[in-house]
């Protein structure tokens, strides 16, 4: 049945009312699509990076149910309780349906009213404050900011724009704030980005190490992977390490509240543990383990005029590392003794034991996982590589059930963010622009002359923040993150520099998010299944979807945003007389022309979405195929575009149409030759890199005045910043407001009651919010925990901006603060 | 247009709100079939562990003809691979990862969603 | 599913929908009262006693005459017409 024309009518009427007045709407069952009118069709979840599949259920051009999709390896028909509400996310009353410009008596004014405007006056004055700036400032003077949640096509379509069009590097994904410190972990390790395993080995660990990672609300589809094995399973240990207790507790053996910042040290005994009772896998090692010394005392990531910098000897040189041996690297994690870490963690010594035992038995298979707890740090980088220490000391890498695995928050955080490398060092495929060779690749596949890339990488996440605060950055895009409510330091940095009147801000979003509101331009955007996609999940699985529906009002995707943008310039406007001399058939081009019209992204006819009607090419597939020029045959082999509609996803390398799920080891993984056994090769020696480094102590600790310690994240019924699912009724009713975590003995201290209204403040700024000393999260005492999806507590206001000096991502886990009755 | 933190300016703090979580004398109704059922009931003590799971005390297939809660679907018995089994499959244990109560807040904004 | 009757190709098509706030402490009794007019269905209300109803034609009255009708309830103390969709049938 077609809905009638009455029941159409009313269910329009009804809709209506609902959008004016914010009241939720029940199921309206006379006026619901009957369930053989629905039309299925796969995505994959737009929250985290698990990646589950998605079956999308459409009826009269909206989406009206989502199921979890049967076909899935990843999910088996599972999702989360965000995963069963997809259905609504696209469906808030306040969907930006035209672009809205500040302006004051008809034109542009920083400090205008935002008024809506055509397309076509939104890009004109856009391209006009482009072009200022490059004029007055040069390349570095513009910059973009974008998302592991931008689909693959549209990061390299942005890359392409930035570091090719207009030849800046500044160009960083919020990913810096959520998985840079793996990245840099895995490229000092093995050379080679993104995990040797994937999510088959849940299935054949003996043990799983959680390594500041709440699992169960973070990705609770991998959590019920490995609860099934526990549960069915009794001689499997499931060891949980954190700096409160969270619900991954539920299911833990082995408990650890550990003193933040200390992981460090508790992954040095257990690298002493491991050779002090003989349990090195020698031959392992011998074959294919160098050890390093790596730079201390690196600082830590902040303005290089705070004092904590001029105090730092290596803050300048944070990534050397020089080769040693393995009885210098003994030596040197020797006194990290059970008691002496014990003491410094706060963690029983026979747990410490308990824990290390996991990984010197022999006969034990161990995963070890982690998110934001090791990424989010200030020695973020050597966590990681602590960790991959362990694994690699005993063997227990790239083989069934033995992985060191680190999960990604969003769901294309590897897919668009890693490789297509959307970083400001970095090209597709793990290469850098700060190698000649790797920028004379790039530049040979995007038909650019010599030279075009520039070779200095740009400003990151948290330097873009601070080159707007000091008029730097000038004209600046967002597409596809929240970062006025993500990047820390808020009040120092973020909105001071959105609000410089040097600036021109501009806000790709659906919905009018507090960085949206910081804006001055702001850019209605298709989401979701409004338009086709791709995203690359934690285990390197790459997903496709179709256009499901149309975007509503003028909205348009943003990989519409960026090559319709790119119309707006021509060559000479951008790059000097030089390059376009090596290129004279470029003379009066524009960017659009060079970049996208290229013959090779626009070699594709057809597509069935919005993008390929209005360019008039396949669009999505020709920017895919350019793109998986750069990784075949260099181990980041991608399969052809239309293999990928088909199936629930691959693996990559996909080599002769087969993917890879452990990498390294002869017989999984292709790029191991027969007799090798097991090869790294993403280094030259076939060897990866166990490092020698310190505990050393975190950027703010505690103090009298700042006495507590604040760790932020994440809740299940939230993803990020909420602009999505707080808009859906169930889960906001679910999860109304950020909460501050807090143990009784802390509130009764402060004569706090449960539930009662407190300031919170830092160094930075303040937020209030209500204090719960019995939820869900149960901190020690000394330590809050308050979850950052709330806009109306900016937790961020709080948070140092603070950085691993290596990844330069924030530490979100760890600063002073203090809490007071409002 | 305006952000969902309210009136208050960015670089201003806005005040808590205060929410109970809510008791309703029947079930919820879905948006849809394929969306789990919201826990109508308060759930403030109720403990899932390894060891001790206090929902299926009412839900199971086996206590729900008693107790009158909704009892648990059939999907629940069946592991990763399909099988049945006599007990809730190991893999939808943690009930509160698809299953959420709901506490008396107003949506932000509307909705539109029609199933 | 009070006062809906049997759609039939042809007829005319008018439905009107509004928002409707209740008195003070009012909210069960208008909710009560509001059913019984002919071709009102609620699909949505809040705690503070604001209601999304949509208004049917029937064959004993026009969405406009119910919508009226409703107005003059004891217990409103406003209700917005938010749209009204008046068509013939074809």
């Amino acid at each position: 049945m077609s809905l009638s024309r009455r029941d159409f009518l009313k269910a329009n009427a009804i809709a209506a009312a609902a959008s004016v007045s914010g009241i939720p709407v029940k199921a309206l069952p006379a006026d619901a699509a009957k369930e053989s009118d629905i039309k299925w069709d796969k995505a994959a979840c737009r929250f985290c990076g698990t990646g589950c599949s998605v079956l999308v259920g459409t009826h009269n051009g909206r989406v009206v149910a989502t199921q979890g999709d049967p076909e899935s390896e990843v999910n088996r028909g599972l999702h989360c309780v965000k995963g069963y509400f997809l259905s609504k996310i696209m469906y808030g009353a306040d969907r930006l349906k035209t672009p809205l410009l500040r302006k004051k008596n008809g034109v542009y004014d920083k400090n205008g009213e935002f008024t809506p405007v055509s397309w076509n006056e939104a890009f004109d004055v856009m391209a006009a404050k482009w072009k200022d700036a490059l004029k007055a400032g040069g390349p570095t003077s513009v910059g973009m900011f974008g998302s592991g949640q931008w689909t693959i096509w549209e990061g390299y379509a942005a890359a392409k724009l930035l570091k090719a069009g207009f030849r800046s590097n500044n160009l960083d994904p919020n990913a810096r704030h959520c998985m840079a410190s793996a990245v840099a972990g895995f490229m000092r390790t093995y050379g080679i980005d993104e995990p040797a395993g994937c999510y088959d080995d849940l299935e054949h660990a003996d043990a799983f190490v959680l390594w500041g990672s709440n699992m169960a609300e973070m990705h609770p589809v991998l959590w019920t992977r490995i609860t099934d094995r526990r549960l069915m399973n009794p001689h499997v240990k499931v060891a949980v390490l954190s700096t409160y207790q969270h619900r991954g507790h539920e299911l833990a053996d082995l408990h650890m509240i550990f003193t933040p910042q200390t992981d460090l040290a508790i992954l040095n005994f257990i690298a002493h543990h491991i050779i002090s009772t003989g349990r090195v896998n020698k031959e392992f090692v011998g074959k294919h383990v160098n050890f390093a010394l790596g730079n201390a005392d690196i600082g830590y990531g902040l303005r290089p005029e705070d004092e904590r910098e001029k105090r730092a000897k290596n803050a300048g040189d944070a990534d050397a590392m020089k080769p040693i041996s393995l009885d210098q690297y003994a030596k040197f994690v020797s006194s990290y003794t059970a008691e002496s870490v014990s003491r410094l963690s706060g963690v029983p010594a026979r747990l410490l034991v308990e824990l290390a035992e996991l990984y010197a038995d022999p006969k034990r298979k161990v995963v070890s996982l982690w998110t934001m707890g090791f990424n989010q740090h200030t020695r973020g980088t050597w966590v990681n590589q602590l960790c991959h220490n362990v694994h690699l000391l005993t063997g227990k890498i790239a083989e069934p059930g033995n992985h060191p695995f680190s999960l990604t928050g969003q769901p294309s955080a590897c897919g668009t963010a890693r490789e297509v490398g959307t970083f400001s060092h970095r090209l597709p495929a793990d290469m850098v622009v700060a190698n000649p060779k790797h920028r004379e690749v790039a530049e040979k596949i995007w038909k650019l002359p010599a030279g075009t890339i520039p070779e200095k990488p740009g400003y990151h996440a948290v330097l873009q923040n601070r080159m707007l605060k000091d008029g730097k950055l000038n004209a600046y895009w967002v597409q596809c993150t929240n970062n006025m409510q993500t990047a820390a330091n808020l009040m120092q940095e973020s909105w001071p520099g959105y609000r410089n009147p040097k600036n021109f801000v501009v806000v790709s979003d659906p919905y009018p998010t507090v960085t949206a509101m910081a804006a001055d331009l702001i850019l209605p955007t298709a989401m979701w299944v409004e338009k086709e996609g791709a995203y690359g999940n934690t285990e390197r699985r790459t997903q496709f979807w179709r256009q499901q529906v149309k975007a509503p009002g003028e909205a348009k995707s943003d990989v519409w945003q960026l090559v319709e943008f790119s119309k707006r310039f021509k060559v000479e406007e951008v790059w000097p007389p030089e390059l376009v001399k090596q290129k004279p058939e470029y003379r009066g081009k524009t960017l659009y022309e060079v970049l996208f019209a290229n013959g090779e992204v626009n070699k594709f006819p057809g597509g069935d979405n919005d993008e390929s009607r209005h360019f008039g090419f396949y669009l999505q597939k020709g920017l895919f195929e350019e793109y998986a020029q750069f990784g075949r045959g260099k181990a980041h082999d991608l399969a052809d575009f239309d293999t990928y509609h088909k199936v629930r996803g691959l693996r990559w390398p996909v080599v002769d149409g087969k993917e890879t799920k452990w990498r390294f080891r002869e017989g999984y993984d292709p790029y191991v030759k027969k007799g090798e056994g097991v090869r790294f090769y993403g280094k030259p020696d076939g060897k990866a890199v166990v490092i020698a480094v310190p505990y050393e102590p975190p950027a703010e600790v505690p103090d009298k005045e700042y006495d507590l310690w604040l760790c932020t994240g994440r809740v299940l019924e939230h993803w990020h910043s909420g602009s999505m699912t707080r808009r859906v009724p169930e889960l906001h009713r679910a999860q109304p407001e950020a909460l501050v975590f807090m143990h009784p003995n802390d509130a009764k201290k402060r004569k706090l009651l449960n539930g009662q209204e407190v300031r919170v403040s830092s160094r930075r700024g303040e937020i209030r919010a209500r204090i719960e000393i019995r939820g869900r999260n149960e901190p020690p005492e000394g330590l809050v925990f308050v979850p950052f999806f709330d806009e109306g507590r900016l937790v961020n206001k709080l948070t140092l901006d603070a950085t691993c000096p290596i990844s330069r991502e924030t530490d979100y886990k760890k600063c002073a603060v203090r809490v007071a009755k409002v | 247009m305006k952000p969902i933190r309210g009136k208050v300016p960015i670089p201003e703090a806005n005040p808590a709100d205060t929410y109970r979580m809510e008791r309703h004398d029947r079930t919820i109704r879905r948006a849809h079939k394929w969306q789990p059922p919201i826990i109508p009931h308060h759930i403030r003590g109720y403990q899932i562990t390894k060891n001790v799971n206090t929902c299926m005390t009412c839900h199971s297939k086996k206590a729900a003809p008693e107790s009158g809660a909704t009892a648990v679907g059939k999907s629940h018995y069946l592991d990763r691979d399909g099988k049945e089994h006599p007990n809730i499959s190991t893999r939808r244990y943690f009930c509160l990862q698809c299953h959420v109560p709901q506490f008396d807040a107003e949506p932000l904004v509307g909705n539109t969603y029609m199933p | 599913m009070r006062g809906r009757r049997q759609v039939i190709g042809g007829e005319a098509v008018e439905v009107v929908s509004a928002i409707v706030s209740a008195l003070p402490g009012q909210r069960e009794r208008l909710r009560a009262a509001m059913l019984r007019l002919p071709g009102v269905e609620i699909h949505g209300e809040t705690r503070d006693g604001r209601f999304i109803v949509s208004i049917e034609s029937t064959g004993e009255a026009s969405a406009g005459d119910t919508l009226l009708a409703l107005h003059r309830l004891d217990d409103v103390l406003a209700a917005a017409l938010v749209s009204h969709y008046n068509v013939s049938g074809a």
